[in-house]
């Protein structure tokens, strides 16, 4: 199989689900999440707070560690799943692809639909709470870094949550134990246990770049450059583990 | 084969009333469900964890009487009992109506003599059979173990708690199971009706705790925190001052009332056509 | 054009391939060996045909045996999907997607593009005459059109072999006798293999002569249809007879050659016949009724179709 056909393969591939992602009804759930974290960062917003403090605490609980894996699990865990249920996933199997490249066709439009939804979100969030406030230099340096953590998480998440819909038959019920209970409440309990989340990594790049608020005041962190390391191994494990499924799925 | 005679006969017994035929829908929906591994799960934790512990307490240490704040304290705070009734509605209620939506039951309901209502009656019931199965019965059960313990002679006393006792589990029954068919209304996946009775519940939760930093009053959109208010106030026992019993109530109806309705328009509209 | 030596050439060979699913046996020790032209797998549901198809594509493993396509094994070989355009039986198609998008995806996934791969979609959908078509949802087409639009996405890509599964399964006539033109000219005009399953003879024998029947997982005829239509009228058939004074025509009957055993039913109402030769038998029944004096209201035969065909042969 030449270069330019993999290539050609997993462009359709990834062009065809991400349309299916942004233009679906789950989109539906996009909108729905933006004008919420709107309304409750805008009440917020209206409050007596101290903006930068509080408006990072609020991007940090709501969006980053909340909405952003839960969205990617509401997307991830059932693209492909959906697919071999319904048996639409017949025309990518018996193309003359590899099944790897499929999926990474899969994985590259769940990252792409997933990014471009939480940064709506994200931006929806912060202007709403940040315009009544403070929407100075440093209010916007944190709109980027957190922009930067949600992307890299989303990401990673992304790969998690698409493995898992390969992996498992009912994916979306290990998610939400996954996303609510253990990166809720695993990844909050201090000690080593809490490494073993993605939430605790990127927690600690956010500590390095973030000045406001209780993510800046994380102790336990890692290096940022080691967090990040993990991230991109994590992402590329998820990756590289989840294709190795696909390639060895039977698709009755 | 050749062309041959019918040999169909007519039948000649008595049909049953309209009314019953929910029943037939119940039994079979109630029959499917509590053979589910979910449910059994379920209550079997459920009963371990909230009312096991309770039951043998109540049995072994002295007590006058059955006491209000005893059974408050059993089924209001800590949140255990709202978050696992929350969980099963979750699961009892994620494919009543997805399951009929996904595979087009409603052809074989509604080409027979059953209206919109006797099918969702039919639902409904079945549902709350089996949330009784954990958020009344057992309560009821303790009340009563409490009662014929008791060293008191107090027992029309200890007789209104247990009605008290009756009122608040029928609310814990009744308060999830509009807004999960609601929900298994909305999607052809079980799956995705499950994660999304759960989710909204978990959104209005840690909306609550966001809000309440500001002004507590905010406490009540929590569905746990709301019936567990109310629990408050069936048994008598002082509520917070930041409740406002009028809210309280409002938000309980609407949360009742509303996905009822919206469920009823849905099938309605699956059934009838756009 | 064929040559005597493409014709010697397997286009999908099995040999003793076996395919299970848990306690659930989908193929049993299956043999064959299909070559060039159009080639019919006749069986009823459940007999392995989609297993079949599905073991062909590579969609599933073998649990033991083997099988090729044009030569080469196909589980993790997705080389060889260039080469086979495949229309399964189920609904595999996006529903919320246009059948032009339909056909620029699976042109995308055979590195399809550009002006190339537009007016290959243009030229599809019109031998399907779904070109009118091609800008609706697929959500909302009829059956006989999703069929069509499986075709055409089989076809995109001018493969060499078509593997067809019940294609003509819930169309309606009309449907069904384009397709089924369709096929043929695909076959004649464009040297395209065939392999085609159905559950109904008479389907096949539209399309081919060369067929394979599939019972319960295993091959248990392949030739000629004409040499299957043969065992239908040779195998012994069950006749049930009902009507006035039948005990007579009982006699008669018994006296027969071509009977094997005549068998009252309960309240001797009627007779159950069976018979090796059942033209003999039918040709004969109306002298054997006047001599007899007997009268007949009801008759039927238990055996004349496809299933009552596989449990003959298998029990052969």
């Amino acid at each position: 199989m030449d270069l330019d056909t993999a290539l050609t393969g997993i462009v359709a591939i990834a062009r065809h689900s991400f349309k299916k992602l942004i233009f679906s009804r789950k989109a539906v759930i996009t909108l729905l999440i933006t004008v919420f974290v709107a309304a409750v960062m805008g009440y917020a917003g209206s409050q007596d707070v101290d903006p930068l403090p509080d408006g990072t605490d609020m991007l940090d609980t709501l969006i980053l560690f909340f909405f952003m894996p839960v969205m990617a699990m509401i997307y991830g865990a059932s693209l492909i799943r959906d697919e071999i249920d319904d048996k639409s996933i017949t025309h990518v199997a018996t193309a003359p692809l590899d099944r790897s490249f499929s999926y990474l066709g899969y994985y590259i439009s769940l990252a792409l639909a997933v990014v471009v939804s939480m940064i709506i979100v994200n931006t929806a969030g912060f202007f709403a709470f940040f315009a009544q406030n403070d929407l100075g230099s440093e209010a916007m340096e944190v709109y980027l870094e957190f922009t930067v953590l949600v992307t890299v998480g989303a990401f990673v998440y992304s790969a998690l949550f698409l493995a898992v819909g390969v992996m498992l038959k009912k994916p979306v019920f290990f998610g939400l134990v996954y996303a609510f209970i253990w990166e809720g409440f695993i990844g909050s309990l201090p000690g080593a246990i809490q490494k073993v989340s993605v939430k605790y990594y990127l927690r600690s790049v956010g500590s390095d770049w973030v000045d406001y608020g209780r993510m800046s005041g994380f102790d336990e962190a890692l290096g940022p450059l080691a967090s990040g390391l993990v991230l991109v191994g994590l992402l590329v494990f998820f990756v590289m583990f989840g294709a190795y499924l696909f390639r060895e799925t039977e698709l009755a | 084969m050749g062309i041959n005679p019918i040999e169909y006969r007519a039948w000649k017994g008595v049909r049953s009333a309209q009314d019953s035929r929910l029943y037939v829908i119940a039994k079979s929906v109630f029959k499917h469900r509590i053979r589910s591994i979910g449910v059994i799960a379920l209550l079997g934790l459920g009963f371990l964890l909230i009312h096991a512990f309770q039951l043998i307490f109540t049995v072994m240490v002295p007590h006058e009487s059955l006491d209000a704040q005893t059974m408050y304290d059993y089924m209001g705070s800590g949140g255990a009992f709202a978050i696992f009734a929350i969980l099963l509605a979750a699961v009892v209620t994620s494919d009543l109506i997805a399951d009929d939506l996904a595979n087009s039951s409603f052809v074989l309901y509604f080409s027979r003599a059953i209206k919109v209502k006797d099918y969702l009656a039919g639902k409904t019931v079945a549902a709350l059979s089996i949330m009784s199965l954990l958020c009344l019965i057992p309560p009821l059960g303790v009340a009563i173990a409490s009662m014929a313990t008791q060293t008191g002679s107090d027992y029309w006393g200890s007789a209104e708690i247990m009605g008290r006792t009756v009122v608040a589990g029928a609310l814990a029954t009744v308060f999830f199971v509009p807004y999960g068919l609601m929900i298994s209304s909305f999607t052809k996946r079980k799956s995705y009706a499950a994660v999304g009775t759960f989710m909204s519940f978990f959104v209005m939760t840690i909306v609550a705790e966001i809000f309440a930093e500001f002004d507590d009053a905010w406490r009540i959109i929590s569905p746990a925190e709301s019936i567990t208010f109310s629990f408050s106030w069936i048994f008598g026992v002082e509520m917070p001052s930041y409740v406002n019993g009028w809210a309280l109530l409002c938000f309980i109806v609407a949360l009742v009332a509303i996905p009822a309705v919206v469920v009823y328009l849905r099938v309605r509209r699956q059934v009838v056509g756009k | 054009m064929n040559t005597p030596a493409d014709a010697r050439t397997s286009v999908m060979e099995a040999q003793a391939l076996s395919k299970w699913y848990g306690e659930v046996i989908g193929l049993n020790n299956f043999s064959l060996d299909i070559r060039h032209g159009i080639t019919g797998i006749v069986g009823p549901n459940g007999a392995g045909k989609s297993t079949l198809f599905k073991l062909a594509l590579g969609l599933i493993k073998p649990s033991t045996g083997t099988i090729s396509v044009l030569g080469q094994k196909p589980w993790k070989n997705p080389g060889i999907h260039s080469s086979i355009g495949f229309c399964p039986d189920y609904e595999s198609l996006p529903s919320d997607s246009t059948g032009r998008e339909y056909l620029s995806l699976v042109g995308g996934l055979h590195a399809m593009k550009g002006a190339a791969l537009s007016g290959r979609i243009a030229e599809v959908s019109r031998l399907v005459e779904m070109d009118r078509a091609l800008d609706r949802k697929i959500g909302g087409y009829s059956k006989g059109m999703k069929q069509r639009m499986k075709i055409a996405g089989a076809l995109l890509h001018d493969p060499e072999i078509l593997i067809l599964d019940e294609p003509l399964s819930g169309t309606d006539p009309l449907v069904r006798r384009d397709i089924i033109d369709l096929v043929k000219r695909l076959n004649k005009e464009n040297g395209h293999d065939v392999v085609v399953s159905s559950h109904v003879l008479f389907e096949i024998e539209r399309l081919t002569h060369d067929v394979v029947l599939i019972y319960k997982g295993r091959a248990v005829a392949t030739g000629d249809i004409s040499e299957i239509r043969d065992l239908i009228d040779k195998h012994p058939h069950n006749i049930v007879i009902e009507g006035e004074g039948i005990g007579g025509l009982a006699k008669a009957i018994l006296d027969e050659g071509f009977t094997v055993s005549v068998s009252f039913n309960e309240g001797r109402t009627g007779i159950t016949v069976q018979v090796s030769r059942p033209d003999d038998f039918f040709s004969r029944l109306p002298e054997l009724m006047e001599r007899s004096g007997g009268s007949v209201t009801k008759m039927y035969s238990l055996d004349d179709n496809l299933e009552a065909i596989f449990r003959y042969l298998v029990g052969r």
